[in-house]
């Protein structure tokens, strides 16, 4: 499965509306609960375990495809909407 | 000196302003900002010179820190031990400072000891210096941080709006808008629009708040004394005291943003209408939104994490899972909250308080529950608050518990003849209350009412304007002469000695 896929499996919202600046503050299923399961989902899919200075350091979908990119996992997905970074 | 104080509005504020024209005139922003810590210190140094001290060692100590956690960007064993050396250290001279006697008092009620107390003060604001400068050295670790010289890290952890109560800033906030800054410092607009925000925070806090605390007070210090209470005196004194807070805490907000955008440096959002909230979860997205930022991403995050890992690497039921990665997280982190807010078992207690309330807040939603009307949900969140706030200023447990049981099991309690009634003018406190209470609740909020000049570094949010309708600010006459009535009102109502509740903090 495919990064936004699995985060919108989490979230419960469609894949395609999901971008690198969606975070907790613009995506409303997004809550403190949900926002510990997709971490979990996505350690669990790539086979990585994120730091907890690196969890706390998470501000975005962006954020975490980098952290990803940074352990050498592959994201070859590229979003439609991945160049609109919201601020 | 406080910020309502005749020497803080009139000899400071304006020396401070001129200063920061001039510095900007003659060496730029760089200079302008520079000006600027050095009166923040001077303002800071106004309470004692020895907490200047402290204050300067804790930047200077905080800023080679994190440089050496950066500098070991390719070893994270060891940026990992500096970082944990650095949050000790911290956590180790705030402990000192706040906790040393409520340690005391608890080994000797366990040991029957009679340790004495050691004689210290807390310096104004450590709670808050110290949590941004631990935020800064996490985000420093996770390379979040750029950086800087030591003038623009030190601008950032003591900058004199907020550092002797808050918002909690994050470095990226205020480093953004110190960058390539080609405005001018001199801008009159930006003048005004700080202005009216000081002045509306000014009202709240001198006019407002100061004028329902002495209810509050009345039923407090009444009960300490010994005389009984009603169930009615007991809820006008408990609404008295959470529209007190609210008035003194988001008045010092709204002032301190204010200030900031005075001095170019836009400040994140501390208040957004708390008594609003229709749940828990909502009031504390709403109330003290730096302090519940600072402690879901560096407390609560981390504790569900763990949590999420051990539940998933068992296959853990629903239930388990929920209190293992909401549960027990939701409740660590307020009673860590609630200590943080004072050394002492009510404190303890009101962490408890509003832990549970959001457990059982996460748990509802969880188990997907129906959601119940938006009235029954203010009405039990307004509950849970007010209630929490008896526990919060009460000086003690016992005292807390008679006057919760006062206002929830009346009928439990001995009749009202077996001493005399606090003398609490019932009718105008009745009143004032409801009053401060159309305000809250009908009211658009201050950062609201500026929409068209948004005063803060956070996004404004869609519903701002809407929710300003008729009251959004825009310079005319009558806005102007309204707004110098307040000022005045605010200005002849600064009395002697009041200060800010959470300066205690």
């Amino acid at each position: 499965m495919k990064f936004y896929e699995i985060v919108g499996n989490i979230l419960g919202v469609d894949a395609s509306s999901l971008n690198e600046g969606s975070n907790a503050s613009n995506v409303p299923q997004w809550d403190s609960l949900r926002h510990i399961e997709v971490i979990f989902a996505v350690e669990s899919a790539y086979q990585v375990r994120f730091t907890m200075p690196e969890i706390a350091g998470l501000r975005d979908l962006g954020d975490m495809r980098q952290l990803l990119l940074s352990k050498n996992v592959a994201l070859t997905e590229v979003n439609a909407n991945a160049d609109r970074k919201i601020a | 000196m406080v910020f309502h104080s005749f020497e803080f509005i009139f000899v400071f504020l304006p020396l401070a302003y001129l200063g920061f024209v001039v510095a900007h005139r003659l060496a730029g922003w760089t200079g302008a900002f520079r000006f600027l810590i050095a009166a923040s210190l001077v303002f800071y140094a106004q309470w004692s010179a020895a907490f200047a001290a402290i204050l300067v060692v804790s930047v200077a100590a905080n800023y080679w820190l994190g440089n050496q956690i950066m500098s070991h960007s390719d070893r994270p064993d060891r940026a990992w031990t500096l970082l944990l050396l650095g949050i000790g250290i911290n956590l180790a001279a705030l402990g000192y400072f706040k906790y040393s006697n409520f340690l005391i008092d608890i080994t000797n009620q366990l040991t029957g000891a009679g340790a004495s107390h050691i004689r210290l003060l807390l310096p104004v604001g450590i709670s808050f210096y110290t949590f941004v400068q631990i935020g800064y050295l996490v985000e420093a670790y996770n390379g979040r941080v750029v950086r800087v010289g030591l003038d623009k890290y030190a601008l950032f952890a003591a900058f004199f709006p907020c550092v002797t109560a808050g918002p909690l800033v994050l470095q990226r906030e205020m480093l953004e808008q110190m960058q390539d800054r080609r405005d001018a410092a001199l801008d009159v607009q930006r003048l005004a629009v700080g202005l009216t925000m000081f002045g509306i925070g000014l009202f709240k806090k001198v006019f407002l708040a100061d004028s329902i605390g002495p209810f509050a007070n009345t039923v407090f210090d009444g009960a300490a004394a010994g005389e009984s209470l009603s169930v009615a005196i007991a809820w006008l004194g408990a609404v008295a005291y959470a529209l007190q807070l609210y008035f003194d805490f988001s008045g010092y907000s709204d002032m301190a943003l204010g200030l900031g955008l005075i001095f170019g440096l836009k400040l994140p959002l501390n208040f957004d209408s708390p008594f609003k909230a229709t749940s828990i979860s909502d009031f504390w997205r709403r109330w003290h939104m730096t302090m519940t930022r600072f402690f879901t991403t560096y407390i609560f995050t981390p504790l569900a994490m763990r949590g999420m890992r051990s539940a998933g690497g068992r296959s853990a039921g629903r239930f388990e899972r929920f209190i293992l990665t909401g549960g027990v997280p939701a409740l660590i982190t307020f009673l860590i909250a609630g200590v943080w807010h004072g050394a002492g078992w009510t404190f303890v207690v009101y962490g408890i308080i509003h832990g549970v309330a959001i457990a059982i807040n996460l748990g509802w939603r969880e188990a997907r529950l129906p959601q119940p009307p938006a009235v029954v949900g203010w009405l039990l969140t307004m509950a849970v608050v007010v209630s929490g706030l008896v526990v919060f200023r009460a000086p003690t447990l016992d005292l807390a518990g008679s006057i919760l049981a006062s206002m929830w099991v009346p009928f439990l309690m001995a009749p009202p003849e077996a001493a005399a009634l606090v003398a609490l003018d019932q009718r105008t406190a009745l009143a004032t209350i409801v009053l401060l209470g159309a305000i809250v609740l009908l009211l658009p909020n201050s950062q609201q009412i500026l929409h068209r000049h948004w005063v803060s570094s956070d996004a404004m949010p869609a519903t701002a304007r809407v929710a300003a309708g008729l009251m959004a600010w825009r310079p005319s006459l009558g806005l102007s002469l309204g707004l110098a009535a307040t000022f005045a009102i605010a200005i002849a109502s600064i009395g002697a000695g009041t200060t800010f509740v959470y300066y205690q903090f």
